[in-house]
């Protein structure tokens, strides 16, 4: 159980809850006994891939494959491996196709830096169509309509 | 009765026919100016309606007859199936959708067609490129789609029983993207109207105008539809994934969104002309694109559509004769609507530069975040995946900074904007902010950078709506009389914007709370057990086997339990086996609340070993589809009807 | 310059339906299956697993191989394309030992399966959740490595072994495997 706090139920916005993914197919056996623990291998279920599965993440899949998944990185996060070393783990054997966050290399780098690479030259570009560009005719100001 | 399908095949038929003179006599009449000619737009246009009207109406009638000679009836429902679902089902499979699709273009179309408030060279031209597009998605559908196959011999009864697709918010999710699409087919035909017409005029803003906000509205509320649907069908809570089907419908109403306010600027300022009917372009082609890529096969998503690639060629090949030309005549043409923006670099102009930026980049980034994998793999076989996480770190700080603009555009003025009254309108809202997440960090926990971030966008946002209707009412100073007064008196339009951007905020604040805040609680329980999640108090009543009218279930009933003990709800979850489908379905139990949607999923167990139980609080998750409702809303009512037309132009 | 602007998205729009065209041909000629995760084990070194042993009490360990050229082929009774290569698995077994997993099954109908479609296995390992499988990369049946003697995977298949591959891809790792 994620913790939880006494009920602020009066006050609409202002309930206190803990942070915790969605989970669509977790069992109450498969968690760790450390809270901590738990919580780090659900937020790294959330970024690994249901390979059998039509675009799904090993949280929210109920299928055999993602069981086991989400049963081999508890085992890792128990023996004391990092995320990052399970992620390699697992990227050794199934590709960079199980991780949900593409891994930023020379293949993905334009991804990446795709939209903000495109909000700069938006900028830029805007701001060299301003330039040499009559300002506002008076009279026109302050229109509000 | 038999011999009917034969006649829907046979008006289908007819109508390419009739989408053919439409498509070209008016178009010619407006070349050479011939006004008899152009008049036989509005005849072709009134005509095709009826022959769709008839189309679908008789595949209407072989759903709800159970017509099973019809192949699509046998493939896609079941007597059993209730009324509301047969008639849901002609539009839930492929060929049927198309017939919807056209069905509401030619209803568009004579919207158009009809209309004494467009100019009729104009209206010539706009009818005739309607008629291109329903010349070729009929001739697609009599090549390749034909809803009016017949199946020899005729079985008892049909397949279509998925029961996944029985339910209402499945139901209008297509139609209302269909409107939505169409929507944009016809700025995308006054945009290609005013590019051959060389003008783009206040006149042609006005025009155009309303069928982009219908579009944007009946997109918004499809998109909403198919959300809130994942939500409570699903059963894991989840309201949004980022699969390429999703995207599909995001795009387009990115860029219809950027269009609507783009547009604004033409009609006000006659300026933007040039990238206004790119966009007008860009959201039909992005419109047909989706379409294309959900039916093809290319990329994997758990929205199962029929896909076949053979067919998908097809639809590319159609794709690209329909964007590539327009998109042609664009670079051509485009120049010549060019017209000059004088604003100073504090203006309205410029919020609206900064929306439109901010939406074409956050556009680019979902479709490259989409089609990457696909170049990838082009490139050199390596297979990637896009999820969340890209979109996450992306899409959702660029619709960050754009909320910031959407406060303070309305408060600016044209031209240029007085920095000190802009300063000064500023300080409600910005006082605002600091209040909220002050609080929010007192109040709230956990304390994550991001959620209260997000919290002060909102509050942000409302702050500038707020702020604009007091300036409309005139300020902390007027009297009460002076501004009750000034507030009838604001158009609806202007209530409009403020209500959609309202919802915006409100839109903001469910996914933050819902995200963030929310509580789970996943145990192993037997009946009698209390558990909490966050502020909400189940108990396990009991555990028993249900039989319905087409389906056996295990069916667990819980209550929602006050702090004192007292029951203040009860809800079911069940686990459903359909017999006819052999397929299994979760039906979670969802309870909104004041504080919070109460949402329980049953999981496996029995009596001995106990049942897994998901249950949840999760906060202002309503407010995410009641936040795209009021979206919806404003968009209708910010619908301005064209003024009418000089005598000279009329017809 | 402003005229050159124009014309970037119809280029743009060109690249798109350009690349959407190449891979629909691929989907329709079969070259490209959606399904497919197109990675695979070939060219890493092979997992130094060990599992409990079928029919005996004692455990298989993958790292006696050392040395030895194997393959290894991931089944089970309930898994219908590996009842299909099923044939193909026997020829192989002429060519190079094969060290059977059995995955997620259960034992009865798995020597059942056995039984009726013959054990070309020279020991079988029972992978009953899983959780061992997952470290050599399977995430569906049938798979099959070759590997050779310095524990080198030199072919991963995944799907089922038919003959055409035999002598093809899969037959020249055998060969490569066991002269090498």
């Amino acid at each position: 159980m994620i913790k939880f706090c006494p009920a602020f139920i009066a006050a609409l916005l202002l309930i206190s809850v803990a942070l915790a993914p969605v989970a669509g197919a977790l069992t109450p056996e498969e968690r760790l006994d450390n809270p901590e623990l738990e919580e780090r291998a659900r937020g790294l279920s959330a970024e690994l891939r249901c390979l059998v599965c039509q675009n799904q993440s090993i949280d929210d899949s109920d299928s055999p494959f993602a069981q086991d998944l989400r049963r081999l990185i508890r085992r890792e996060i128990e023996e004391g491996r990092t995320d990052g070393e399970i992620k390699l783990f697992l990227q050794d054997r199934y590709g960079d196709y199980v991780l949900l966050s593409p891994p930023l290399n020379s293949t993905t780098i334009a991804l990446w830096v795709a939209p903000f690479a495109l909000l700069a030259v938006g900028i830029l570009g805007l701001a060299l169509a301003r330039r040499g560009r009559p300002g506002p005719v008076t009279g026109d100001e302050n229109e509000m309509s | 009765m038999n011999g009917l399908a034969e006649i829907g095949h046979f008006t289908l038929a007819l109508s390419a026919g009739t989408a053919f003179l439409m498509a070209s006599i008016p178009m010619l009449g407006a070349t050479l100016d011939d006004t008899r000619l152009m008049k036989t737009g509005r005849m072709a246009a009134l005509v095709l309606l009826g022959q769709i009207l008839m189309s679908f109406g008789l595949l209407t009638a072989a759903f709800l007859r159970s017509d099973f000679s019809v192949k699509l009836v046998a493939s896609h429902s079941h007597s059993l199936k209730p009324v509301l679902y047969k008639i849901a089902g002609v539009w839930g499979n492929h060929e049927g959708s198309l017939l919807l699709w056209v069905l509401i273009l030619a209803i568009f179309s004579s919207m158009v067609a009809i209309s004494r408030r467009i100019e009729i060279k104009r209206q010539a031209r706009v009818v005739s490129i309607q008629g291109m597009i329903a010349f070729t998605f009929l001739l697609f559908m009599l090549m390749t789609s034909n809803p009016f196959l017949r199946l020899e011999p005729a079985p008892l009864d049909g397949n279509g029983l998925n029961p996944l697709l029985q339910d209402p918010g499945l139901a209008f999710h297509p139609p209302m993207l269909y409107l939505g699409y169409v929507g944009l087919s016809v700025a995308f035909s006054f945009a290609i109207a005013a590019l051959i017409e060389g003008k783009a005029d206040k006149d042609w803003a006005r025009q155009a105008r309303p069928f982009i906000l219908i579009a944007w509205s009946a997109l918004t509320l499809g998109i909403a539809l198919g959300s809130w649907w994942a939500y409570y069908e699903l059963g894991w809570g989840g309201w949004w994934f980022w699969d390429p089907v999703e995207n599909a419908s995001l795009l387009p109403w990115l860029i219809a969104t950027a269009l609507i306010h783009s547009v604004i600027v033409v009609e006000k300022r006659n300026t933007f002309k040039t990238w206004t009917v790119l966009l007008a372009i860009l959201g039909f082609a992005l419109s047909l694109l989706g379409t294309f890529i959900v039916r093809s096969g290319l990329l994997t998503s758990v929205h199962a559509f029929a896909t076949d690639p053979a067919r998908g060629m097809v639809i590319l090949v159609m794709l690209m004769a329909s964007i590539g030309g327009p998109l042609l005549l664009f670079a051509l043409r485009g120049d010549r609507l060019a017209s000059r923006d004088t604003s100073a670099l504090l203006s309205r102009e410029t919020a609206l530069v900064a929306n439109n930026l901010l939406l074409v980049v956050a556009t680019a980034t979902v479709l490259i975040g989409t089609l990457y994998p696909l170049g990838l793999e082009a490139w050199n076989g390596a297979r990637i995946s896009v999820g969340p996480p890209f979109y996450n770190a992306t899409f959702a700080p660029l619709m960050g900074l754009m909320v910031i603009f959407m406060a303070t555009g309305p408060l600016m003025a044209w031209q240029r904007a007085d920095s000190r009254l802009l300063l000064r309108r500023l300080m409600p809202p910005l006082l605002l902010v600091v209040a909220g997440i002050g609080l929010s960090i007192l109040l709230l926990e956990p304390h994550n950078v991001t959620a209260i971030a997000t919290i002060g966008l909102a509050i942000w946002l409302i702050g500038g709506v707020v702020t604009d209707i007091a300036v409309t009412a005139g300020g902390l100073r007027a009297g009460q009389t002076d501004i009750l007064r000034r507030l009838g008196g604001m158009p609806i339009s202007r209530w409009g914007v403020n209500i959609a951007h309202l919802g915006v905020a409100v839109f903001i604040l469910g996914a933050a709370g819902s995200s963030f805040f929310q509580s789970e609680t996943i145990e192993r329980v037997f009946p009698g057990d209390v558990l909490r999640a966050g502020s909400k108090i189940y108990r396990l009543e009991d555990v028993k086997p249900v039989t319905g009218p087409n389906y056996t279930s295990t069916a667990a009933e819980l209550s929602l339990l006050s702090d004192q003990g007292e029951i203040i709800d009860t809800m079911v979850s069940e686990i459903r086996f359909y017999p006819v489908a052999g397929t299994t379905t979760t039906e979670a139990a969802i309870r909104p609340r004041i504080d919070g949607d109460a949402y329980a999923v049953l999981g496996d167990g029995d009596a001995e070993r106990g049942y897994t139980l998901r249950l949840y609080n999760k906060p202002l998750v309503s407010w995410i589809w009641f936040g795209a409702a009021l979206m919806a809303l404003g968009g209708i009512f910010a619908i301005n009807r064209p003024p009418p037309l000089e005598d000279e132009a009329k017809q | 310059m402003k005229r050159l602007i124009l014309i970037v998205p119809l280029v743009l729009f060109a690249a798109i339906a350009g690349l959407a065209y190449v891979m629909l041909n691929a989907s329709l000629d079969g070259t490209r299956s959606v399904q497919s995760i197109g990675f695979s084990m070939t060219g890493k070194k092979m997992p130094a697993v060990s599992l409990p042993a079928m029919g005996t009490s004692g455990t298989i360990d993958l790292e006696e191989w050392q040395g030895k050229a194997y393959a290894v082929n991931v089944f089970a009774s309930w898994c219908g394309p590996c009842k299909l290569e099923a044939a193909s698995i026997d020829v192989m077994a002429e060519d190079i030992p094969v060290v059977g997993i059995n995955y997620r099954d259960d034992a009865a109908d798995a020597a059942a399966f056995l039984d009726q479609f013959g054990n070309p296995y020279t020991m079988i390992g029972i992978d009953e959740d899983g959780s061992t499988s997952i470290r050599l990369g399977v995430h569906g049946l049938p798979e099959t490595f070759i590997i050779d003697s310095n524990g080198i995977v030199l072919h991963h298949q995944q799907g089922p072994v038919f003959a055409d591959d035999l002598t093809g891809s899969l037959g020249k790792a055998i060969r490569k495997a066991t002269e090498g």
